[in-house]
């Protein structure tokens, strides 16, 4: 599976490999919107071939799309881009799922894809944002690993100890 | 990283176990009162939650907001209300949301999420609390005996000795009393004015302190005193004072002194079509800049009501209110845009200015005029006995 995009004769094209030896020729301006990507570009005499031991395939591939995207959209200086790269963001985490999400995440982490975290951050945060215990253990599947007595210890905690 | 199929289909709860550091930054993003509902979820999840680099991380991000008090109408009871006001900088407006409180007396100061509370109930007490994490600390009463009606407070948190201080004046003759959070003694310093000094006080037998106004992360505290070319400032961690002075000689009437972008900023009424906004950049080296003026003739005025009611009333739909009439009372910024709140001081009617674009607009679901505003950040600060308020490492 190796994907390679429409380039123009001048721009520098660098691959990526996956742990799963999967392979991704990609325009350096996409690339580097990626911290750790650009800090490896940056050094001299760096070479074409980039092996990221901590990223499968399948996830390496979603994160350049999502770097493909944002960086197409930055070289238009249209005034109305702001709105679709937000609209495309949400429909990229939009129907993810949880393993998906946690691979991304951690993948995003570890290429420094900042803006990126940045948008997976808040899609975890948005799934917990106003729920009730019980509801946020029932969406991120969490068995209470609290012992008897300990819960309501942490809730007495959190109560008036006055009045 | 997992790839191993086996290995995924048996983990359900992935995202409970990421990395610290993702971690907070995505309970960075929920509102404080959301953590306290997380940290009954899970262990690991309570555990991430209670750290002091979390709560640092959390306050950082949360969301600046007002705290709008008034008295209740009941007749010979000091109740408050209460609210919080979210700025909706789409509508440039504020949402008006309940905040838990029970009824616990007058807020007079807050600082890092905590309260300073006068408990209208008991005189002579005051307390610090933090209505998140339902913490609370009594003071011991103040060496002056101050019923605490017409005196001045101020909590602040001093970042080098990383302690909080309760700083309080009643009357000039007992001089400042200084409580930290967590002993068990308050402290008496002079006030800003010796002897040889007394002709020089910027008050009269009239005069009574205030609440102050605090600014530079509550480092400094500053008292508007009858005088047309200085205020009374504090230094809050050195415990000093002095005068400090306006940029020009304006008439004490006409000018407002308020918070803005964590700065002290004056904001003088020129005229009936302008305001000029001063800001003390260095406070050490008292430099004021003078940061724009609000032009009657280059701002846009909404006042989505103007168009139903003015043809009833002699007015001119389009009519601004007249500068001289508008007191700016406070000043808040959140990550889009800044906004100053100002009265009207006939009518009562509350404004809101935006100061990037440049657009007034009439507020109207405001409470009465006499409320007044409080900065308020809502925090994860808690501690289960006092003497842990002695030595923070963060907030």
């Amino acid at each position: 599976m190796s994907s390679s995009s429409t380039t123009t004769t001048t721009t520098r094209l660098l691959m990526l490999k996956a742990s799963d030896g999967v392979t991704f020729e990609v325009e350096e301006a996409v690339a580097t919107k990626l911290g750790a990507i650009n800090n490896m570009v940056e050094e001299e005499g760096s070479e074409d071939l980039i092996c990221l031991p901590n990223v499968n395939g399948k996830f390496l591939g979603m994160v350049l799309e999502w770097c493909k995207k944002h960086a197409n959209n930055n070289t238009n200086s249209d005034k109305g881009n702001d709105e679709v790269n937000k609209w495309w963001d949400k429909e990229f985490v939009m129907d993810l799922d949880q393993n998906t999400l946690y691979h991304l995440l951690m993948a995003a982490d570890y290429l420094s894809g900042t803006e990126l975290v940045d948008l997976l951050t808040e899609k975890v945060a948005s799934m917990i944002r106003g729920k009730k215990v019980e509801e946020i253990r029932e969406t991120f599947k969490i068995k209470s690993d609290f012992l008897p007595g300990q819960e309501e210890e942490i809730r007495k905690k959190n109560s008036w100890a006055f009045e | 990283m997992g790839n191993n199929k086996e290995e995924e289909n048996m983990i359900e709860d992935y995202l409970l176990y990421l990395p610290n550091l993702v971690l907070y930054e995505i309970f960075a993003k929920l509102p404080a009162e959301h953590i306290i509902e997380l940290r009954h979820s899970s262990k690991y999840w309570n555990e991430v939650t209670t750290r002091n680099k979390f709560i640092e991380a959390s306050f950082l991000q949360s969301e600046p907001s007002l705290l709008i008090q008034v008295a209740s109408s009941i007749p010979r009871r000091l109740n408050f209300k209460l609210k919080l006001l979210e700025l909706d900088e789409s509508r440039l407006c504020f949402k008006l949301k309940r905040f838990v409180t029970s009824r616990m007396g007058k807020v007079r100061s807050t600082c890092n999420g905590l309260l300073l509370v006068n408990d209208t109930n008991h005189k002579k007490i005051l307390l610090v609390a933090n209505f998140v994490t339902k913490c609370c600390l009594t003071l011991p009463p103040c060496p002056s005996g101050c019923p605490h009606r017409t005196c001045g407070s101020a909590l602040v948190f001093d970042p080098y000795e990383k302690r909080y201080k309760v700083i309080h004046i009643y009357a000039d003759s007992f001089g400042f009393e200084v409580f930290t959070l967590g002993s068990s003694e308050w402290k008496i310093i002079p006030g800003p004015f010796h002897d040889h000094e007394l002709h020089n006080r910027p008050f009269d037998e009239r005069y009574r302190w205030s609440d102050p106004l605090s600014t530079d992360g509550q480092l400094f505290l500053h008292w508007k005193v009858a005088s047309d070319s200085y205020i009374i400032s504090m230094d809050a961690c050195k415990e000093t004072f002095r005068k400090t002075h306006l940029p020009h000689h304006i008439d004490k009437k006409r000018y407002s002194l308020l918070e803005m972008n964590g700065y002290l900023a004056l904001i003088s009424n020129v005229s009936s079509t302008q305001f000029d906004v001063w800001v003390l950049k260095n406070y050490q080296e008292q430099i004021w800049h003078k940061s724009y003026s609000i032009l009657a003739d280059s701002i846009s005025y909404l006042d989505k009501n103007a168009l139903m009611t003015t043809r009833s009333m002699d007015l001119d739909p389009n009519a601004l209110p007249d500068f001289k009439k508008l007191e700016p009372v406070v000043s808040l910024r959140n990550r889009n845009s800044e906004v100053i709140v100002l009265r009207h001081q006939r009518s009562g009617c509350w404004y809101i200015y935006e100061t990037k674009f440049k657009v007034l607009n009439k507020l109207k679901n405001m409470m009465n005029r006499d409320c007044n505003f409080i900065h308020y950040k809502s925090s994860l600060v808690h501690w289960k006995y006092d003497e842990e308020l002695l030595a923070r490492e963060t907030i």
